[in-house]
Order: structure tokens, then C-alpha cells, then sequence
């Protein structure tokens, strides 16, 4: 365990050193959810206006969704950074040292976790400019950055799943563009689900869960057992998710 | 090439208490789409000393050395590396093993000691013990001038060196290179070898590399394994190996496809020519007997009025290898 924690760490702060020597990637990737924000408010303003809204204003609205889609987006690529050590030889390097399969993972993982998490706090910074309030206080935004935690830690491993399996760069960025659009629309991040045609499946959709989790944690009165629920039900996706990545090392040392 | 693989000298047996440094046992290997890169291997490499794994591309050089380094699993048979089960301890010999690629494997966009430092820290490598073990090998490997340099900066044969380092940063009990001086200069070649020789004499490391270099493999190794075709043709020291072509070796080079098809039907014919072979255009013939021998095959090509050069030599290492890995036109 003491040598998974310390391969994870010494794994992701390599990863890191990417951000940190480039700021601009950093810059673009903390300001995408941002220009996203301003141009759906303006886009979506009359939304607020129509019967059944349930919130004060669009901006009060999407603040939780944009955060969830921010993280989506982001970590949705961290398979592309598995393919580029795969290409290298660094993974083969790492998967005949004493490293830990999982913590080859994790090294991946932490880095997208780290980076979901200031996405959020940068958001939710902008987001009180545009005349956003958030009445469940410090437990809900702490709710809500756990909940896009899980959210970023699942993508990412999924991701790294497809990476590892697939092993092709083409193929890896068509299927990430195929999904992430229709997870982020047929969610609850940008419209309620009164407002959407019944039979979309929204309610089985992770990004819906931290959405409708982070909204209810954020509001004057939280129900508390929809939070938990849905905490519940990111957190064993995220397992599951993990488990999986670490399982396709497997497929893939049958093919080296 | 198919037959039992032979060995020119006994199997040397390693005694219990000193397992062998690797011990392949039957080793069998298939790629998922159906490449049997490892069709039954058995040999044993010697504690201390040098093991060179010689054959043609695509022989299985480098799925044997993934196997035993743990990357790849293996279909069937055993692999023992410093007395330890490949299979079951999957992750002692991971610590014992030190592994030099034949592809590239340090990361372009770190610094050479960014590289080397990760790859100390994961063997548990730490302060002052960590500086000093990195200062050695980047001395030893006259690196460190451009330690600080993104590897990406680095020439193939600097590259070379640094995969080498991180290969040796834990010390292991056996060091394996896979065609470790394939882009390398031959005074940085022999400057590689000198070092591998020196670790292997002072610090007891044992070494398995494999190569194309013949001359290497003969100056270098203890024992010889040629493979071809996933298979072990044939194993033994270079001394055996040579011994074992006991008679004269007559080169010729025949450009004419024509005439060169006639020499060699004709000389297969000649009960003292054991064994024809081709490098490119050059035909080399392994004769047995005397002088009267000799005579009978510079008779052949007279008859073919070949008129180009031709030498008479003592079998090489070269010549077991065309011998036993193929180089039939
Ligand atoms: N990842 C792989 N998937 C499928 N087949 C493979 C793979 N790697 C190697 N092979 C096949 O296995 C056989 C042995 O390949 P290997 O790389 O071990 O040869 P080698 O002796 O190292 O050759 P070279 O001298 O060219 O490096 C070849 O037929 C090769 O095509
Ligand atoms: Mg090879």
C-alpha cells in the first residue's frame, strides 16, 4: 500500500511537469469551462424566463453543470498521455519495474484529479461575478468538487481503458469525440430535466448524477439522501472504472 | 531448420545451491494473431559471465528477453532469472533483472536525470544514496554534461548510454541488452563492451545480450545461443562452435546468377563439401579433409571459369551462424 501511494505520487508529478512548463496549456485548459459558461448564459438566457425553471437565473443553473462537462472534457484525454508512454517505451520501462499496475493508473489519474479540482474552484470564482450564489455553503461546494472529482477519476480511467486497448491515437480521439458531446447534452447540465423529452435516458448518465448532486448540496435545503445516493453511485462507477484500467494491462502485455 | 536443437558441448549443469543466472526451460510463446515467436527454447545462461542470443530479424531475440523480463507472458515452459520462477514471483524478478531495450524507452521530454532519478526512485532509491548511485552512473557513462539537456537533444548513441544507466540504476543480479550496440559508434562500442566485461568481472553481474555483430558475440560471450525461427539451433561456447567446422572455409563472390546457381548445384555435388552457403553474393563453402579437397572445389570453379577472387580461411563464428540461421540463396 505504502509503495502504491509513493509510485503514484512519484508517476503523477511527472505528469504534472507538463503543466508546469507549459502555462499556456494550463491557461487553456482552466479557461475552457469559462468561455463555455459566458457564451451558453448568453445563448440559453431566455431558458431562465420559462415556466418550471428551476433556479433564479442561467448562470445559478449551469454553474454545477459546466463544472461536471469542465471535467469531463478535460480528463476525457488522459488516455492520449497512456498512448504517448506506450509509443515511447516508458510503459514497457514501468511494467517490467517493481511498479505497481495500479499505481500506473493512479499516476495518470491523480494529475486529472488535481486539475478537475482548480477547473472547479476557478469556475465557481467566475461564476459568483456573473451573480451566482451559493446558499448551501462551504458542505456543498465540497460536495460538489467530490462529486466532479469522481466524475474526472472515472472519465480518465475509462479512457485509459480505450487507450490501452485500442492503442491507436485515430481511434482513440474519434471515440472520445463520439461521447463526450452526447454525455454532456443528454444531461442535466445545461437543461432541467422537465424541459427535456421524457424518454432521454439522462437519469443513467454519471454527469447527470454530479449535477443533480451538486445542485441539490449547493441549494438553501439540500435533500440530503439524493446526495448520498448519487455520491454512492459515482463512487462505485469510479471503482469499477479503475479496476478496469488496471485489467488492460493484461490484454495489453499479451500483445507486446 | 526444424530437428532437435543441438549443443556442440555438454549442457553445463548448474549446481543447486548456485542457480544458473537464467534458465529457459521449453519456453513456447504465440502472439494473439497466431506468430509462434517461441517454439520450445531450453538453455541456460552462466552466472558471471556473458550469454549472447544470436539469429536473423524476427529470430525471437527480443520476445524471449520481454518474457523473461516480465513484459509478455509466454504460452508454456519455464523461466527462472537469479533462481527465481518468472511466472510465480513475478515481482522479485523484476528487481533482479536489469533491462536495456532494443526500442528507446526514456521519456524525450524529461531531462536525461529527470529520467534516471524517476527510475532510481521507483527501485526505492533515496537521498544522498540516490545522488550518489546517479552521479556514478552519468560518470560512468560520461553524461554528465548534458544530464540537464531534454533527451530529445540527445544523439542515439548518448541515448544508448543513458537506457543503459537506467537499466543498471538498481544494480541487478543480471543485466539483459537487446542489440545494445545497434546505433552505436565502434569506439563508443567498445567503450559499452569494456564497461559490460568490467561489471560482469567485478561485480559478478551476469550478462545476456543479444547481437548482429558476430565478432562481438565470439570476443564477448562464454556461450553462444543461435536461434532462428523461435527455435535454438544450435548453443556452446565460440571455441566448440568453431571446432566444430573443423575443415577450411573457400569464399567466392559469383555476381552471375546463372554460373552461381551451376557452382553450388556442382559443388554439393563433391562428397567433401559438407555445407553451402550465401552472404549476398558471396558463396562460402565448408570443406572437409586435405589439400586434395581444396583442389577439387578450386576444380569446380575452373570449370565454370570463375575467374573472381577467392580465399581459403579458417571457419568463423560467421560461418556456424549462416551455417545454422539460414543464408541459403
Ligand atoms: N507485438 C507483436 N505482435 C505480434 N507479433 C510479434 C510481435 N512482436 C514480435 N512479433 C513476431 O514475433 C517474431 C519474433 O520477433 P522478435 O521481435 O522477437 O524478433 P527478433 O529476433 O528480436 O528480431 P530483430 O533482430 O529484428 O530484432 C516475429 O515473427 C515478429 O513478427
Ligand atoms: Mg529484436
Amino acid at each position: 500500500m505504502k509503495a502504491v501511494a509513493e509510485h503514484s505520487l512519484l508517476l503523477s508529478t511527472r505528469q504534472l511537469r507538463v503543466f508546469t512548463s507549459r502555462s499556456w496549456y494550463l491557461v487553456a485548459t482552466l479557461a475552457q469551462p469559462l468561455i463555455w459558461m459566458v457564451f451558453l448564459s448568453g445563448l440559453l438566457s431566455g431558458v431562465a424566463r420559462l415556466p418550471g425553471f428551476p433556479a433564479a437565473s442561467y448562470p445559478q443553473f449551469l454553474t454545477p453543470g459546466m463544472a461536471a462537462v469542465g471535467a469531463m472534457f478535460g480528463s476525457a484525454w488522459a488516455g492520449l498521455t497512456m498512448l504517448m508512454d506506450l509509443e515511447r517505451g516508458v510503459l514497457d520501462r514501468l511494467l517490467m519495474s517493481p511498479v505497481r499496475r495500479v499505481a500506473i493508473i493512479t499516476g495518470n489519474l491523480i494529475p486529472q484529479a488535481l486539475i478537475a479540482v482548480v477547473q472547479t474552484l476557478v469556475l465557481l470564482a467566475a461564476a459568483l461575478l456573473l451573480g451566482v450564489r451559493y446558499p448551501g455553503g462551504p458542505v456543498g461546494l465540497t460536495v460538489m468538487t467530490a462529486a466532479v472529482v469522481l466524475l474526472a477519476l472515472t472519465v480518465a480511467a475509462l479512457s485509459n481503458t480505450l487507450a490501452l486497448r485500442v492503442r491507436s491515437r485515430e481511434v482513440q480521439i474519434t471515440v472520445i469525440q463520439l461521447l463526450i458531446f452526447p454525455f454532456a447534452f443528454l444531461s442535466t447540465a445545461f437543461m432541467p430535466e422537465g424541459l427535456m423529452a421524457s424518454w432521454l435516458p439522462t437519469a443513467l448518465n454519471p454527469v447527470s448524477w454530479v449535477v443533480d448532486a451538486s445542485r441539490t448540496a449547493l441549494s438553501a435545503q439540500p435533500d440530503w439522501p439524493a446526495v448520498w445516493l448519487r455520491l454512492g453511485l459515482l463512487t462505485a462507477v469510479c471503482t469499477v472504472s479503475v479496476l478496469t484500467a488496471v485489467n488492460a494491462f493484461r490484454s495489453y502485455q499479451r500483445s507486446v | 531448420m526444424a530437428g532437435e536443437p543441438r549443443t556442440v558441448a555438454p549442457a553445463r549443469a548448474a549446481p543447486a545451491a548456485h542457480p544458473a543466472a537464467i534458465e529457459v526451460r521449453s519456453l513456447v510463446k504465440t502472439y494473439p494473431r497466431g506468430v509462434r515467436a517461441l517454439d520450445g527454447i531450453s538453455f541456460s545462461a552462466a552466472r558471471g559471465e556473458i550469454t549472447a542470443v544470436l539469429g536473423p530479424n524476427g529470430a525471437g531475440k527480443s520476445t524471449l528477453i520481454k518474457a523473461m523480463a516480465t513484459l509478455t507472458g509466454f504460452d508454456a515452459g519455464s523461466i527462472g532469472v537469479d533462481g527465481v520462477d518468472v511466472r510465480t514471483r513475478p515481482a522479485e524478478v523484476r528487481r533482479r533483472i536489469g533491462v536495456v531495450s532494443q526500442s528507446y524507452s526514456s521519456d524525450p521530454s524529461a531531462t536525461g536525470y529527470d529520467n534516471l532519478r524517476l527510475q532510481a526512485r521507483i527501485y526505492g532509491l533515496r537521498g544522498d544514496r540516490l545522488r550518489a548511485r546517479l552521479h556514478e552512473l552519468l560518470d560512468w557513462m560520461d553524461l554528465g554534461s548534458a544530464a540537464g539537456r531534454l533527451v530529445r537533444t540527445y544523439s542515439g548513441g548518448m541515448r544508448r548510454r543513458l537506457e543503459l544507466a537506467m537499466g543498471l540504476v538498481h544494480e541487478p543480479a543480471v543485466l539483459v541488452l537487446d542489440e545494445p550496440t545497434a546505433a552505436v559508434d565502434p569506439v563508443a562500442a567498445e567503450g559499452l563492451w569494456s564497461l559490460v566485461t568490467e561489471l560482469c568481472r567485478d561485480r559478478r553481474m551476469s550478462v545476456l545480450l543479444t547481437t548482429h555483430q558476430l565478432d562481438e558475440a565470439d570476443r564477448l560471450a562464454s556461450w553462444v545461443v543461435i536461434l532462428n525461427q523461435g527455435a535454438v539451433v544450435v548453443q556452446g561456447s565460440p571455441q566448440d562452435l568453431k571446432e566444430e567446422l573443423s575443415g577450411d572455409v573457400v569464399a567466392v563472390r559469383l555476381t552471375d546468377p546463372a554460373t552461381a546457381r551451376q557452382v553450388e548445384a556442382a559443388m554439393k555435388r563433391l562428397a567433401q563439401v559438407r555445407n553451402v552457403a550465401w552472404t549476398g553474393a558471396e558463396l562460402r563453402a565448408d570443406i572437409q579433409g586435405d589439400a586434395r579437397a581444396l583442389g577439387s572445389v578450386l576444380e569446380v570453379l575452373t570449370a565454370h571459369s570463375v575467374t573472381g577472387p577467392v580465399s581459403v580461411s579458417r571457419p568463423s563464428l560467421n560461418d556456424i551462424y549462416f551455417r545454422h540461421a539460414g543464408g541459403h540463396r
